[in-house]
């Protein structure tokens, strides 16, 4: 009795081992993607393009770190990784992806939305990845971003979109809110566009030299020339109705748009007239008060509080002028270039001022809410706009002297 | 309830009401059925209760007789004296003309006590010409000068004292021998502490001698209700111990629980506390110590004032704290001496390092093999760069290189002097370094064993820093196994262990869980006032008034 | 001292308590369901909370009067022997799908987000192992395990919600539904099946816990505390997802974090705070287990909980294994029924007990108060 008591003990001791464990894989079996961009194909539907971090050479130094781009084409996300997994020597971890891009192409189509509805929790790409949107081709792009000096590219690609969603030139957007966007129909997602410059000479890559990518000296950034820095750009921001591209627009408008959704932090305004030029820094002062009337027209009357700080003073009359000229001058300004940005996206269906997240809190039902059809009435919406703009201490500005 | 034979009206007929009632139960006392525990503790889950310990062999209480003939004769057999040539038998006349002997083990008993204290006084003409009745009384209250003797007529008493060192002295005609205190033998003179050097604080320790450790611990607590009480270790080898405790302010249960454990034990030796304590204590498979062992006489005093019992051993330099406690095992001697923002740093800084020690290798493990997202691009890199051509998978690598700093420890710890300090730094530096360049190890890897082992030796109690490489063993094959999920789940499982852990009763995460009255913090360092009481998580007479 | 019970204070009371209410509140009871007409589960799950407290206060007031020291005896006292048995069955039947319910919870949700190449059953044995070791070791173990681990969860759950304020956005939690009251009682009293079981059970623990004074508080600060905590959840996981997304999204508490754009060192420690729910959870599901194996002892006259614990876990091991390896169409009809039913079932027959209790208790003291 007592031997049969043992045996049945040591058996459900030995359970757990039964069980079988765990699958693990060290973390030097894997190639960390740190960013996907999907392209259209030729002879499937999407060219998917990876970015890889590459580490150093040996324990001691870390030549040879930095990143490079492998591709393959397929019908879903997972078909274009199981043929790239067929020609590399590791497995594609895709827990570090932080950036997802699409070119032009793919988004207008209305396909990003079928891409990125496939559910990515068994690849463990987080829903929190950036989302961009590239005139062009995302394999260029991101052969754009690779640069000997600074290897470790994720923590750079972060750090600069940071930065311009902080000075007001992009807005920054991740799957989740995209999705939001497509699902609920409260808003339309403002997705930063990214480009390539052809003329800026490609830095020494892991896997690029110098000579690999075309030169072509006539291309600009934005329409402007620049030397040095990296091949790929951002100064615009893709419009969307939906999950399909609309347009895209530049960052002074991007600008605008981001003080009427109330995602505005910091910004610059430049005002030429008589006396010279004055140029302001702009620092949002609160939410915008945003009051909207329903109806087959909506209408939305927006207020948009601001700070200013001088930061340009050709002439040296600003601070004089402030409150007789400048003020004035400076508010309708912006009140005229939110009206005009609020026309020319209406006209591409895109609700990217978000006035349809309004209009959700006066509906008492989801019904009500669907046979509204905030769409279709939003092309006949009307919007007044009105900006504050009050002057930071005079003692910290710069006053040109 | 209504009886059968209470039934008003028909005899023997119960009503309708009745009947009712008892099909559906009601009046059934449920609180009758209680869940009990058995008086020998817990039975076990599967089968019936231990079995009881092994009885004492009872001695015989023999007393001796007044033949000084007779007594010689059994004291020569009783000790082996034709080849035991460590006992003395000297023969002399008490009074001038009683014949008497002293008998004594030679090294043990101080000679020069024997010959001025008792040859001397009891050969003294005339001394016992007044003696009526018990003859030896009359001798230890007016002929012998050493400090402690009494009268003994048990044999055993008599053979044990002189085993430890005393004489006794027979007299023909006296059916009691006489017991005096020469004790003579070669200690170890108090010494610096070896484990728990502190910078602030004494620097005495207890030493091998257990009247030498008890009078380490009344000088610093000069208190009437600090009690002493000999008694056997428990082992055949006959060594004594010492329980001491705060008589009127320790709580008696524990006493006396301590007192029953002390009494259960009946071992061939006895030779260290660690024997006894492993004798007595409730968890002998628990990894965790439930005494704590301190050199350190301050230690063992200040604990004896919170209420706290100590049990000291001949031959043993340590003294047993009991019961102990997760936040006694972790704090140091130096922490009262220290001012109170200081002391409160190290303490928390010895948590972390506690934390760590047990903690890093398994969060390491988990990370790399099977949640890779959570660490950053950076770290990524690193690692795998690290590891470029490292063969061994990195589980192994890091259980190898746990057990090379178990090596190096242990090592350096068996080599006498400084050469055990070399070794140390030896085992680390050249042996780390070689094993990265031979592609051994990654130096990430070494850097996180590195880092454990720093953290392991921020705890204060050797016993501890055991426990805590048990654990952390433990942890990092569960991580190698299941990842988070393994750190989680046996995490949990080890602290559901500490928590039903006991050490005398006491549990062992108190004053935490269970919460007490006292609101000192466990690990900040708490104010040092005017008029602090006893612990009140040990339910002392003190905390009580 | 009772085997295995041991005595616990208010703090460890609180803790497992505590634990329990919240765990079931954030990840039982949400349910994809509960968000077809809109989001209300900022009123609907607290209120469950609040509503089993209610009733835990009319039974608990019954005992008092009538002197009964537990709850098995009040049932006794009010239902006889033979009812109060089947209500003892059905509330030992409801923890233990209570245990059920958050377990295969828990063991998707690792399976799920954490080890996907993995097989269920190992991911299941390891977490049926650590709670069947917890319930195993006692009542004590449970108490004190929660005082260690429920300021933990407590600072979890509240840097969790801390951390995301800047995605907080009202608009999404429109628009209300439009009964938006009579919706929210009705998932409370639907959604009660899960908070009244453990509040009940603390009724069964009397010894345990020193007194029908000790349980009374410790009853209502830890369902306070967890309505507290499970509407400001709800409420923070409303004002990132809207109802819509709710009824596709797996654990929304979750993703709390995925429409934070601007990162920080605490963005990826989702998994972290998982395996930290699973701690609460693993509790949970002791405390739930190893007081239906209590009530079972008491009725069946076991001087042992823990041959019971063994039997039970068995048993959920195996449901949840079944329920994982296909065999669910059975375990989906009984959670729904349970679900649908179960609650109303246990609330009205413990109100009935308490109020029957209660009158028999009047009655009593009437009398002697008469024959005074």
């Amino acid at each position: 009795m007592k031997r049969n008591k043992l045996l049945l003990l040591c058996m459900l001791l030995l359970l757990p081992l039964f069980s079988g464990c765990l699958d693990a894989v060290s973390l030097d079996a894997y190639g960390y993607v740190l960013s996907i961009g999907v392209d259209e194909g030729e002879t499937k539907t999407f060219n998917v393009s990876f970015l890889l971090q590459k580490e150093g050479t040996s324990q001691e130094s870390q030549t040879g770190a930095g990143s490079y781009v492998i591709g393959a084409e397929g019908n879903d996300l997972f078909e274009a990784v199981r043929i790239a997994h067929a020609g590399l020597p590791f497995e594609l971890n895709f827990s570090r992806v932080n950036f997802l891009l699409f070119s032009d192409a793919v988004a207008s189509t209305g396909r990003m939305d079928e891409f990125l509805r496939f559910s990515f929790d068994l690849m463990k790409i987080r829903q929190s990845a950036k989302l961009l949107v590239v005139r062009g081709k995302c394999s260029d792009y991101l052969q754009g971003l690779s640069s000997a000096d600074q290897p470790n590219v994720a923590k750079r690609q972060y750090s600069y979109f940071r930065t311009y969603k902080t000075e007001g030139i992009i807005m920054m957007t991740n799957l989740a809110v995209f999705r939001e966007a497509v699902m609920s129909g409260t808003f339309d997602a403002l997705v930063p566009a990214g480009e390539v410059d052809a003329s800026i000479m490609p830095q020494q890559g892991v896997n690029t030299r110098k000579t690999d990518l075309p030169i072509n000296e006539n291309d600009t950034t934005g329409g402007v020339k620049r030397t040095g820095g990296l091949r790929s750009y951002l100064l615009e921001s893709a419009l969307f109705d939906g999950e399909r591209l609309a347009g895209f627009i530049d960052a002074d408008d991007t600008e605008v748009i981001l003080m009427a959704c109330g995602d505005f932090e910091r910004g610059h305004v430049t005002l030429q007239d008589t006396f010279g030029t004055t140029g302001f820094v702009l620092i949002a002062a609160g939410e915008p008060q945003v009051t909207l009337t329903l109806g087959d027209a909506p209408h939305a009357s927006v207020h948009v509080p601001l700070y200013a700080q001088i930061e340009l003073d050709t002439g040296n009359t600003a601070w004089n002028r402030w409150e007789s000229e400048l003020k004035a001058e400076i508010e309708t300004h912006l009140a005229e270039e939110m009206h005009r940005v609020f026309l020319q996206i209406r006209e591409l269906n895109s609700d990217a001022m978000r006035f349809g997240t309004r209009a959700v809190k006066q509906f008492q039902s989801h019904d009500a809410w669907r046979d509204y059809a905030w769409k279709q009435k939003y092309k006949s919406m009307t919007a007044d706009f009105s900006v504050t703009v009050m002057l930071s201490d005079r003692i910290i500005s710069n006053r040109g002297d | 309830m209504l009886k059968k034979e209470d039934s008003p009206g028909k005899d023997g007929w119960k009503t309708v009401f009745e009947q009712i009632s008892e099909i559906f139960g009601f009046g059934k006392n449920s609180e009758a059925f209680e869940l009990l525990e058995t008086e020998s503790g817990m039975p076990p889950p599967l089968g019936r209760a231990k079995d009881g310990h092994r009885e004492r062999k009872k001695e015989a209480e023999r007393s001796i007789g007044a033949s000084i003939t007779e007594n010689e004769a059994m004291m020569r057999r009783l000790f082996r004296a034709d080849i035991n040539k460590d006992l003395i038998f000297r023969s002399f006349l008490l009074s001038g003309n009683i014949p008497a002997f002293l008998v004594y083990v030679n090294g043990m008993a101080d000679a020069k006590q024997v010959s001025d204290f008792i040859l001397r006084d009891g050969m003294v003409k005339g001394c016992m010409d007044d003696a009526k009745g018990d003859i030896a009384s009359f001798a230890v209250k007016r002929v012998f000068t050493v400090g402690e003797a009494v009268t003994e007529k048990r044999e055993n008493r008599i053979r044990q004292a002189i085993l430890d060192g005393k004489t006794a002295v027979f007299i023909d005609g006296a059916d009691s021998a006489v017991l005096m205190d020469t004790r003579g033998y070669e200690k170890r003179t108090v010494g610096e502490p070896q484990a728990e050097k502190v910078v602030l604080g004494p620097q005495e320790a207890f030493v091998e001698n257990l009247r030498t450790n008890i009078t380490l611990l009344r000088r610093i607590l000069r208190m009437e209700d600090l009690v002493c009480e000999m008694r056997s270790a428990g082992g055949e080898n006959g060594i004594n111990a010492a329980l001491l405790y705060r008589e009127g302010i320790t709580n008696i249960t524990l006493v006396e629980e301590i007192k029953r454990r002390l009494a259960r034990i009946n071992t061939l030796s006895v030779i260290g506390t660690g024997i006894m304590q492993q004798l007595i204590e409730e968890h002998s498979l628990s990894p965790f110590p439930q005494f704590l062992q301190t050199e350190r006489p301050d230690r063992a005093a200040s604990l004896l004032m919170e209420g706290h019992v100590i049990l000291l051993l001949d031959g043993s330099p340590y003294a047993s704290v009991m019961p102990a406690t997760v936040f006694t095992l972790m704090t140091s001697a130096e922490d009262a001496y220290m001012r109170r923002p200081q002391a409160t740093v190290i303490r928390i800084v010895r948590c972390i390092g506690a934390v760590i020690s047990i903690l890093l290798p398994a969060l390491f493990l988990s990370l790399a093999l099977f949640h890779q997202g959570l660490l950053s691009t950076e770290v990524l890199t690193t690692v795998i760069a690290s590891r470029k051509m490292v063969f061994a998978p990195i589980g192994a690598e890091m259980v190898f290189l746990l057990l090379v700093f178990q090596l190096i420890r242990e090592a350096g710890m068996r080599v006498p002097g400084n050469i055990g300090q070399a070794i140390g730094i030896i085992g680390g530096l050249i042996l780390g370094q070689a094993a990265v360049a031979a592609n051994l190890a990654s130096s990430v890897v070494l850097i996180v064993v590195a880092l454990t082992g720093l953290g392991n030796f921020c705890i204060p109690d050797y016993e501890t820093q055991l426990a805590a490489s048990f654990f952390r063993l433990s942890l990092a094959l569960a991580a190698w196994a299941g990842g988070l999920l393994g750190v989680a789940c046996l995490g949990t499982v080890f602290t559901a262990w500490l928590t039903v852990l006991k050490s005398f009763g006491l549990p062992f995460l108190a004053p935490f869980a269970p919460k007490t009255r006292s609101k000192r913090p466990m690990i900040l360092r708490g104010r040092i006032r005017m008029h602090a009481g006893a612990e009140d998580m040990l339910n002392t007479k003190e905390g009580d008034a | 001292m009772k085997l295995s019970e041991g005595r616990i204070g208010n703090a460890e009371g609180i803790g497992f308590l505590g634990i329990a209410l919240t765990v079931n509140g954030l990840f039982v009871l949400d349910i994809a369901e509960d968000y077809r007409l809109g989001n209300t589960a900022y009123l609907a799950f607290p209120a469950a909370i609040l509503l089993g407290l209610a009733v835990f206060l009319l039974l608990w007031g019954a005992m008092r009067l009538s002197g009964k020291q537990s709850l098995p005896a009040l049932l006794d006292h009010a239902l006889g022997k033979t009812a109060g048995s089947l209500v003892l069955a059905l509330l030992i039947g409801l923890l233990l799908f209570d245990a059920y319910c958050l377990l295969s919870r828990f063991v998707t949700m690792v399976h799920t987000l954490v080890y996907g190449n993995d097989t269920v059953f190992t991911i299941l044995v390891w977490i049926t192992g650590t709670a069947a070791c917890i319930a195993f070791l006692g009542f004590e173990c449970i108490g004190r395990l929660a005082k260690c681990f429920a300021p933990v969860l407590l600072l979890l759950l509240l840097c969790e919600l801390a951390i995301p304020i800047e995605s907080y956005e009202a608009y999404r939690l429109f628009p209300l539904p439009e009964d938006a009251f009579s919706h929210a009682a009705a998932d409370a009293v639907r959604g009660s099946f899960a908070a009244l079981p453990p509040l009940v059970l603390l009724l069964c623990f009397g010894n345990g816990l020193q007194g029908l004074a000790s349980i009374r508080r410790i009853g209502v600060i830890a369902a306070l505390s967890a309505a507290a905590l499970t509407c400001a959840a709800q409420l923070c996981i409303g004002m990132v997802f809207g109802a819509d997304e709710l009824q596709k999204t797996f654990i929304p508490l979750y993703e709390l974090n995925i429409k934070m754009v601007a990162e920080s060192y605490f963005f990826r420690l989702d998994k972290v705070a998982l395996f930290l729910w699973l701690i609460g959870a693993v509790i949970t599901a002791a405390y739930e287990t190893y007081g239906a194996a209590n009530l079972f002892c008491r009725r069946f006259s076991r001087y042992d909980a823990r041959p019971p614990v063994i039997a039970f876990f068995a048993l959920l091991l195996c449901s949840i294994a079944a329920e994982h390896a296909g065999c669910y169409a059975l375990l989906t009809d009984l959670f729904d029924f349970v679900h649908r039913f179960g609650a109303a079932v246990l609330l009205s027959v413990l109100a009935s007990a308490a109020a029957v209790s209660l009158l028999r208790s009047a009655w009593k003291r009437r009398k002697l108060h008469e024959a005074q």
